[in-house]
């Protein structure tokens, strides 16, 4: 009896102390959705989450955007460019993940030692080749420096997450297939990529929510307002005119936020999948 | 059989080894050699030897925000992975509800770190308001301010690992221990933490490469202020080549630096790591 006691004590004092840090984490997330109802002036005064006055000036003049650019001109960028990322890092990195898992060819582990340095190195040091090369083709203001490299199977990441996909799956079927006849292609069309389905989702949805929170790459290659994506219309609700607008900032924050939350909640496994993917040894 | 399986590899590996070689390898070879070279024009320049590594080194700035980055990134790896471990050590034990607090605390790795560096920003000079100061008054709160912003980004996400590498210990081999009279931190000494190793490498690799990395956060949450005090690597990198002119050697010549401290790091905690793993 008087175990059981204790053990339920010990019980209530973890579920309040995990419940404590739940709040925590959610605190400025909540803080961001009160300060995108509060009037400008009150953001910084306001302690409190809720809005003593709540108002949607915020989300009007945040829509309206920047100069003649419109808020869903920024939307409408990031889209594009995410959807078109997404799509060619999984078409591609599975492809070259295929190529690692399955084929034999010369020097393959050389290369893919290769293809896992890129992922541990900062990109830091080939920004500014990249950056030049972009401009001598003339590129720079364009989608194409943020897209086309994604084309080339370029993110180590997804190439090493499809590999360790692939390597779990029965080399029996393949062999098998190749004996009735199939080519390869047909193997990867056939077989291996159907069956990489749930590791092809989370490399979709990765890729887009990596890109759509990126930063630094479009403020590269990005220089004219009518391209920029959602973070860099944010950014200009701070800088232009040194009359900062934060509470239309917070507003559009929370608008951007709303694609990857949307993402997050409907395909939550496969977020789960993919990441405990990359912890265990291959 | 062998023989169609060689004839048909190209076709899959000879794109990605063209592209990669275009988008990587020449890229990083042109990278170490622009860091020799004084730039005239962004698409232009004269080779000047190892004139761009002095300059990198001709104040404090560089070497600052060296110091400052490895602090940053030495106690956020700490913090993060004892949180995350803590957390998932936690959320397997059955709890109910554990689900939605899984998923709370993943939340906010959602949020892009342009938005996160402002939200923190705003509620840290909230806190500070009283003391009549601001995040960019002292770099001791710039510093913290990073530290906290970074735990908050990434404690869900290595939590996530953890509890994959948790939940991959077989039942028996803790039913065993715990007949031979094996305590709670026996078990977590000699039973969890070697089963999870892999996990731990894993995420100490992710938080060690991306608290060197870290970019967009540093950018919105002090900009590097006060006086460049709070300025990490790759925002230091970025402002040596973007705004200043006549410097972007320089800058360059830092990112070569940079890159192979990170490699060494890197490689150096893999190995060890790995050979841990090994004798567990």
């Amino acid at each position: 009896m008087n175990r059981k006691q204790t053990d339920l004590a010990k019980r209530l004092v973890l579920n309040l102390f995990i419940i404590a840090l739940a709040l925590g984490m959610l605190y400025p997330i909540l803080w961001l959705l009160g300060a995108s109802f509060k009037p400008s002036n009150r953001i910084f005064t306001e302690v409190s989450i809720w809005p003593s006055v709540a108002t949607l000036d915020n989300y009007r003049e945040g829509w309206r955007g920047i100069g003649i650019v419109g808020f869903d001109t920024f939307f409408k960028n990031s889209f594009v460019i995410c959807i078109l990322s997404a799509l060619a890092n999984a078409i591609f990195c599975s492809l070259t993940a295929f190529a690692f898992a399955r084929l034999k060819f010369k020097g393959k582990n050389l290369w893919f030692a290769l293809m896992m340095i890129t992922l541990m190195l900062p990109s830091h040091v080939t920004t500014i080749p990249r950056y030049i090369m972009f401009r001598r083709m003339g590129w720079i203001n364009t989608f194409l420096p943020i897209v086309v490299p994604k084309f080339f199977a370029t993110d180590a990441f997804f190439i090493f997450l499809l590999v360790q996909f692939i390597r779990g799956l029965p080399r029996d079927i393949d062999e098998s297939a190749t004996i009735d006849g199939c080519s390869k292609f047909g193997i990867y069309t056939r077989i291996i990529m159907p069956l990489t389905v749930p590791a092809l989702i989370t490399t979709l949805l990765f890729s887009f929510l990596w890109t759509w929170d990126d930063f630094f790459n479009q403020l590269l290659y990005l220089t004219s307002p009518n391209k920029y994506t959602v973070p860099m219309g944010l950014r200009l609700f701070l800088d232009s005119s040194g009359m900062s607008s934060w509470g239309p900032m917070f507003a559009m924050s929370v608008l951007s936020l709303i694609p990857a939350f949307i993402l997050f909640f409907s395909l939550q496994k496969y977020f789960v999948r993919g990441i405990a993917t990359t912890g265990i040894k291959g | 059989m062998q023989k169609s399986m060689r004839r048909y590899a190209p076709l899959f590996v000879l794109p990605a080894l063209v592209c990669f070689t275009i988008a990587f390898l020449i890229p990083m070879i042109a990278g170490v050699t622009l860091s020799f070279f004084k730039f005239t024009t962004v698409l232009d320049g004269t080779f000047v030897g190892v004139e761009n590594y002095k300059l990198a080194f001709i104040n404090n700035e560089f070497a600052t925000s060296l110091w400052f980055n490895v602090r940053f990134t030495i106690i956020s790896v700490i913090t993060i992975n004892i949180g995350a471990f803590t957390l998932a050590m936690l959320l397997t034990r059955g709890l109910r509800g554990t689900n939605t607090f899984r998923t709370i605390f993943f939340m906010p790795n959602l949020i892009g770190g342009i938005v996160l560096g402002w939200i923190w920003q705003l509620i840290i000079n909230g806190f500070l308001l009283p003391k009549g100061v601001t995040i960019v008054t002292d770099p001791k709160y710039g510093f913290w301010g990073l530290v906290v912003l970074m735990n908050w980004q990434n404690i869900g996400y290595m939590m996530v690992i953890y509890i994959a590498g948790i939940q991959n210990i077989p039942t028996e081999l803790i039913e065993a221990a715990r007949i031979d009279g094996a305590g709670n931190r026996t078990m977590l000494a000699n039973v969890i933490l070697p089963s999870i190793a892999p996990s731990i490498t894993i995420c100490t690799f992710l938080t060690l490469t991306s608290g060197f990395r870290l970019f967009d956060q540093n950018l919105a949450l002090t900009a590097g202020d006060p006086g460049k005090q709070t300025e990490m690597l790759a925002l230091n990198i970025f402002n040596t080549f973007y705004r200043r002119t006549g410097f972007e050697g320089v800058g360059q010549a830092k990112a070569v630096i940079f890159t192979i401290l990170v490699a060494l790091i890197a490689l150096t905690q893999l190995t060890i790591s790995r050979s841990r793993e090994e004798e567990a």
